[in-house]
């Protein structure tokens, strides 16, 4: 009848107990209700031949090439049992060195997407490659004997391998153009260095040089070229270290991005100033140097802005290379004016080391050119193209002029699109042929120059997809593999410049390994113009402005069929799975919206009709709009949610996700009227703010402490600065009855380094099998992120702050939910884990009402795991909860566990980083430190030992296992520290 | 609380009709999810008795992944061929052959055990053991026997470099001409041994088995 007597005194063994009684008669019942109940078969099918790499059970590790966008990251690919589950950066891979961003984190998911295109068609129908590469060989011979037109459109290609497939193709060919087009573009900023260097050129920025940065318009952190290698540069450049310089960092924008957040000085400017703005501060600048900036304009710089004044002196006094101007703007004029700007404060001087642009070894990580591509949209409607080929974008979809190119698309004889998906473009096309997901074929990429990025295929294609390489060497009449294909380019063009290796095939299986290159090209020519051509600048109007933006979750069309990517909250407005129409305040009191009116933006013809989300903080009369929504296809989420009685779909049937505002692209003006009617949007988070209402607050106590903000200065004086009024330890109820002999985990979080990128939030989805919950079930609150980040916005207007603070279950050690489950499923663990016993749980949701930071998620319903294909994706090491059961963070225990396992097989122990949580091996700004307590050298116990480490509602006592280090930034007074809390500080002193 | 005596009779109530319908299947009674004593018939009557107590095979020798990770796991079919491409029968029935064949005058024909016959064909292999074009090589569904309860996890490797021998859980298998589900599996008795271990050691050494719900369930 098993042990149950593990007290002291044992009861008589001769009474059955109460417990004892039920336990019998339920077994007993049991017993005689399920007479001859016997266990069900279960087969297991073992190899016939193991490959000898491979062990069932045991992951392994591939470097493979990220698709979330065209900067080129490294991944390492967990493959377990044959297919990848988890994607992490690799560490050796010099852009992301080990981290990604949210999208390629997610980016996994879409290897199972059971509506991606399995079989290639034709005129509408599915067909046979035979017949579809008979169709597309056939045109182009024919358009190759009558001197017609051929156009291959693609994303940025920068691969030796890939470059050569497209050329192979269009080689012959009297009328042949490669047109390359970026989404969201940098088209502007690459060509307007044409006029100082005479050919397009995009620099590579190494932000961790920076001392002083200045940004216009460009969402760097979140959205803007490289997000994850710029993440890593400006978090290294304001790393908080005694004796170190901090980069201060200046933002002007209209909308509130990612980056302008994290400003220490943030500026809401329309974007019609913006221009002048540049114009001014090149005066400035030049005027500090003794010259004239080399063009004509209004004003030189006697007006300026006190803001302005002071960031030129800025910008002028940091050491020669260490300032830099970041400029989003799509327009080559003003680009050209941020170059010469750069040049004049030595960014780009070669001969210092520690230059902020790289013009020697650029980026070719856009090299998309928008005018091309309205070339190309002008040929096509004259009729001059007879064989379209358009792989990897989606024109239709992502282009201001989308109906315009779908329109055209009817002139050419034969349109092949190679896709994933039957998006906009693929079905005006008359041929498609479906590619693999990047991590199921071998790809090539060269985001900087001599840098390259190899991707290998860790599973085979579901269905007939075919990658672009083998599709267009077939419909050049020569069919070959990817693989070889690639070997050839490499050998050919790559391999020649490598010193040192012994043969190509050590060297190839190197680069395969790695997942990456490095080799000594020869850097680029640097003949800097002095006596440039300038482009005439185009400044968008004064008046109500549409700013068209890619958001951080999706940033394009591409990755809109990602559920993971739809129900990430967007990191500053927290709404998931929509778009909506953002505001500033007086621009939605002047229409009268509110959060969730629904407004109609109007341009001519093109109409937008979107919820309002009021911003503070965004400049007035503009409206910001999210992209890459209202795609074709995701009404396929209509189904995503729970179905119950007050349940409603997360989209109409028939209706995409969101609302398609390509066609607003380039800020034109707009007129925006109420559209009469309400859409209540998804957000993860409804409230915004610290501050205590003042009529509540007690005195001097203004600012809930949950997230702490002090300046440099201050640091620089004395490390704790900016500690609130402390709390006496009024001790504890409970023993200390946990020794923690072993290990005592514990987590720190920097908050002065996280930019909120939320890379983390999906990171830990990923590894721990977390449902989609659909749109209502978030207006509900009833997410499931076990790791949330809460954003709080401080000042407003001219002075707007943002914080994020990455939430998660604090493992206290007097922990709430504890004492107050009735069924013992959450216990407290010898190593300080405040464990989740699903299949003890009966989901009284007892835990959830007593936990003070609210990070545990209850399973309402059987959540969606997706498709069963989707299913693949699912991490077998952790389980996946059912209905009715309560869950959360237990940093990432199965990690810890495997590294134990580890350890006890090699008889060896593990040591300080070893074992690292989802969410700090991710995290591109290394904000979240994992590891020992009880070790006194360990980083958590270091930085949890440092004056900024602060425990959020410490006052409550239950002590929690999470430090948060204090945000620092580089501001005159940090939000919320009023004249009170200064006079008390210096009494603590 | 209801008094004594009603409680007795309702005990007592309750007992007699659970007893009395179960009291030809007492010897069997059992908690549900007990599967002691499982042994299914497998697809290939391959015997542990033959292999691991009268050959003296090491058990790793198969079952090596048990070394490195989570499963022990049924071995892949290459695996046998390691031995079974050159040993295809018997002793016994290769010098009975031989024997015959000698006493007839011509040469000894090949001997191929009917359970090594199962293992050629899902290999896909014909008389000469080379692949046969004909054949579709198909995995042998073997039955799994342990299986442990839903929501544990269990690890093979810190088991094995703990020092158990594998009969600790799969008892002595090197006996059984099939095999046979010996132990409950139950987290109780998962819980007894990771108490003794903790009170006596591993053959003499000292062991840390944890008794966190977080070392199986997460």
């Amino acid at each position: 009848m098993g042990h149950h007597h593990t007290h002291g005194d044992a009861p008589d063994p001769g009474t059955p107990s109460r417990r004892d009684f039920l336990k019998l008669a339920g077994f007993s019942l049991a017993a005689v209700a399920l007479p001859g109940c016997s266990r069900s078969e279960e087969l297991a099918a073992t190899f016939l031949m193991k490959p000898e790499e491979v062990t069932p059970g045991l992951a392994e590790r591939y470097a493979a090439a990220c698709s979330g966008c065209d900067a080129g990251c490294g991944l390492l690919v967990t493959v377990r049992d044959g297919r990848p589950i988890k994607v992490e950066g690799s560490a050796d891979h010099p852009l992301n060195q080990g981290r990604t961003c949210p999208i390629g984190q997610a980016s996994v998911l879409e290897v199972y997407d059971d509506q991606a295109l399995r079989t290639p068609r034709l005129a509408g129908k599915e067909t046979t490659w035979e017949r579809l590469d008979a169709a597309v060989t056939q045109a182009l011979a024919e358009a190759r004997a009558n001197g017609r037109g051929v156009r291959v459109l693609t994303g940025t290609q920068s691969g030796p391998g890939e470059q050569a497939a497209v050329r192979a193709l269009l080689a012959g060919h009297a009328d042949a153009r490669h047109v390359m087009v970026d989404t969201p573009s940098c088209s502007a900023l690459r060509k307007a260095y044409a006029a100082f260097l005479g050919a397009p050129r995009l620099p590579r920025y190494r932000l961790e040089n920076a001392h002083e940065l200045l940004a216009v318009d460009a969402d760097f952190l979140g959205t803007w070229l490289s997000p994850v290698e710029m993440t890593r540069g400006y978090t290294a450049a304001r790393r908080l270290e005694v004796g170190r310089a901090f980069c201060h960092h200046t933002h002007v924008e209209a909308r509130v991005s990612l980056t302008g957040g994290c400003a220490d000085r943030r500026i809401r400017m329309h974007p019609a100033q913006m221009l002048a703005t540049i114009d001014t501060l090149a005066d400035l600048v030049a005027q500090a140097q003794g010259g004239r900036a080399p063009w004509e304009h209004g004003d030189n710089g006697t007006d300026a802005a006190p803001w302005l004044r002071e960031t030129a002196e800025r910008l002028v006094k940091a050491p020669r290379g260490r300032a830099l101007v970041l400029c989003g703007r799509d327009d080559v004029g003003t680009q050209q004016r941020v170059a010469w700007l750069n040049h004049a404060l030595g960014a780009d001087d070669a001969a210092l080391a520690h230059r902020t642009i790289d013009l020697a070894y650029p980026s070719q990580q856009a090299l998309g050119d928008d005018d091309e591509l309205l070339t190309l949209l002008a040929d096509l409607e004259r009729g001059a193209v007879d064989v379209l080929v358009i792989a990897g974008t989606n024109p239709v979809h992502d282009h201001p002029e989308g109906e315009r190119f779908r329109a055209a698309l009817g002139r050419v004889k034969l349109t092949v699109a190679v896709t994933r998906q039957l998006d906009a473009t693929a079905s005006a096309a008359t041929a498609v042929a479906p590619m693999p997901h990047a991590l199921a074929s071998w790809s090539d990429a060269e985001p900087v120059h001599g840098l390259l990025t190899l991707g290998q295929p860790t599973l085979a294609p579901w269905g007939q997809e075919r990658p672009l390489l083998e599709s267009l060497a077939a419909w050049r009449g020569a069919p070959q593999g990817a693989r070889e294909q690639l070997r050839e380019a490499w050998r050919a063009t790559v391999f020649p410049l490598v010193e040192g290796a012994a043969s190509f095939e050590s060297w190839w299986a190197r680069c395969v390994h790695d997942g990456h290159a490095v080799v000594p090209r020869e850097p680029l020519p640097v003949a800097w113009r002095e006596k440039a051509e300038l482009t005439a600048p185009v400044s968008p109007p004064r008046g109500l402005l549409a700013i068209v933006h890619p958001t951080v979750a999706l940033r394009s069309s591409r990755h809109a069929h990602n559920p993971w990517l739809q129900e990430l909250p967007d990191p500053l407005t927290k709404v998931s799975w929509d778009n909506a129409a953002c505001l500033a305040p007086a621009t939605a009191a002047r229409l009268g919206a509110g959060d969730g009116d629904v407004v109609r933006v109007t341009r001519g013809k093109d109409v937008v009709e979107l919820p309002v989300s009021v911003q503070v903080g965004q400049a007035e009369d503009t409206v910001a709009l999210g992209r890459g929504y209202g795609v074709l296809g995701t009404d396929r989420f209509a189904k995503v949610g729970p179905t119950w009685l007050e349940g409603e779909p997360t989209v109409a049937t028939g209706e995409p996700v969101g609302v398609r505002t390509e066609a607003l692209l380039g800020e034109p003006v707009v007129d925006i009227v109420r559209a009469g009617r309400r859409r209540p949007l998804a957000r993860a988070q409804i409230y915004d703010r610290l501050d205590v209402p003042a009529h509540l607050a007690p005195r001097g106590q203004a600012r809930r402490p949950h997230v702490q903000h002090t300046t440099l200065a201050a640091w620089r004086e004395e490390p704790g600065a900016g500690a609130p009024h402390a709390h006496p330890d009024s001790g504890s109820l409970w023993d200390d009855d946990h020794a923690y002999e072993g290990a005592h985990w514990g987590l720190a979080i920097d908050l002065a380094r996280c930019t909120g990128c939320a890379a983390c939030v999906v990171a830990c989805q990923a590894e721990n099998n977390i449902p989609v919950v659909g749109r209502d079930e978030v207006r509900r609150q009833r997410d499931m992120h076990w790791l949330r980040i809460d954003r709080y916005f401080e000042g407003d207007g001219d002075d707007l702050s943002v914080s994020h603070q990455p939430m998660m279950c604090q493992q206290c050690d007097n922990a709430p939910c504890e004492t107050v489950c009735p069924v013992l499923a959450t216990v407290h663990s010898e190593e300080g884990l405040n464990q989740q016993v699903y299949n003890r749980c009966v989901g009284t949701r007892y835990c959830s009402n007593n936990c003070p930071y609210k990070v545990r998620r209850f399973n309402w319903f059987e959540y969606w795991q997706g498709s069963e294909l989707a299913h693949l994706v699912l991490n077998p090491d952790v389980t996946v909860r059912t209905r009715g059961v309560m869950e959360k963070c237990t940093f990432c225990v199965q990690r810890i566990q495997a590294r134990k396992a580890e350890a006890a097989r090699s008889g060896t122990t593990w040591s300080d980083g070893d074992i690292q949580t989802a969410c700090m091996q991710v995290c591109p700004a290394e904000a979240v430190v994992f590891g020992d307590m009880n070790d006194p050298q360990s980083a958590v116990s270091r930085a949890g030992a440092m004056p900024r480490a602060y425990r959020v509602l410490d006052e409550l006592g239950v002590r929690p296992s999470v430090s948060y280090l204090r945000r620092v930034t580089d501001r005159e007074s940090a939000p919320g520290s009023s004249p009170d809390a200064a006079a008390r500080e210096s009494h603590h002193d | 609380m209801l008094p004594q005596p009603i409680r007795v009779a309702l005990l007592g109530v309750t007992l007699a009709f659970v007893g009395g319908s179960l009291v030809s299947r007492l010897a069997d009674a059992r908690l549900p999810g007990n599967n002691t004593g499982y042994a299914p018939v497998q697809p290939l009557a391959y015997s542990h008795r033959l292999h691991a107590g009268e050959l003296g095979i090491d058990c790793l020798y198969c079952h090596m992944a048990a070394l490195r990770g989570r499963h022990a796991g049924i071995p892949s079919a290459d695996v046998c061929m390691a031995c079974h491409r050159s040993v295809r029968a018997s002793q016994e029935a290769v010098r009975a052959e031989e024997q015959a064949a000698s006493a007839e005058g011509r040469a000894p024909r090949t001997i191929v055990s009917t359970e090594l016959a199962k293992l050629y064909a899902a290999l896909g292999l014909d008389d000469q053991l080379r692949p046969d074009p004909q054949a579709t090589p198909s995995p042998i569904p073997w039955k799994q026997v342990h299986v442990l309860p839903e929501h544990a996890q269990f690890d093979h490797s810190v088991h094995m470099a703990s020092g158990l021998r594998c009969q600790q859980c799969h008892g002595p298998i090197e006996t059984m001409e099939r095999v046979r589900q010996q132990e409950r599996l139950s987290m109780g008795w998962c819980l007894d041994c990771h108490r003794a271990v903790n009170r006596d050691g591993v053959g003499g050494q000292p062991v840390a088995a944890s008794l966190d719900c977080a070392a199986c369930h997460y």
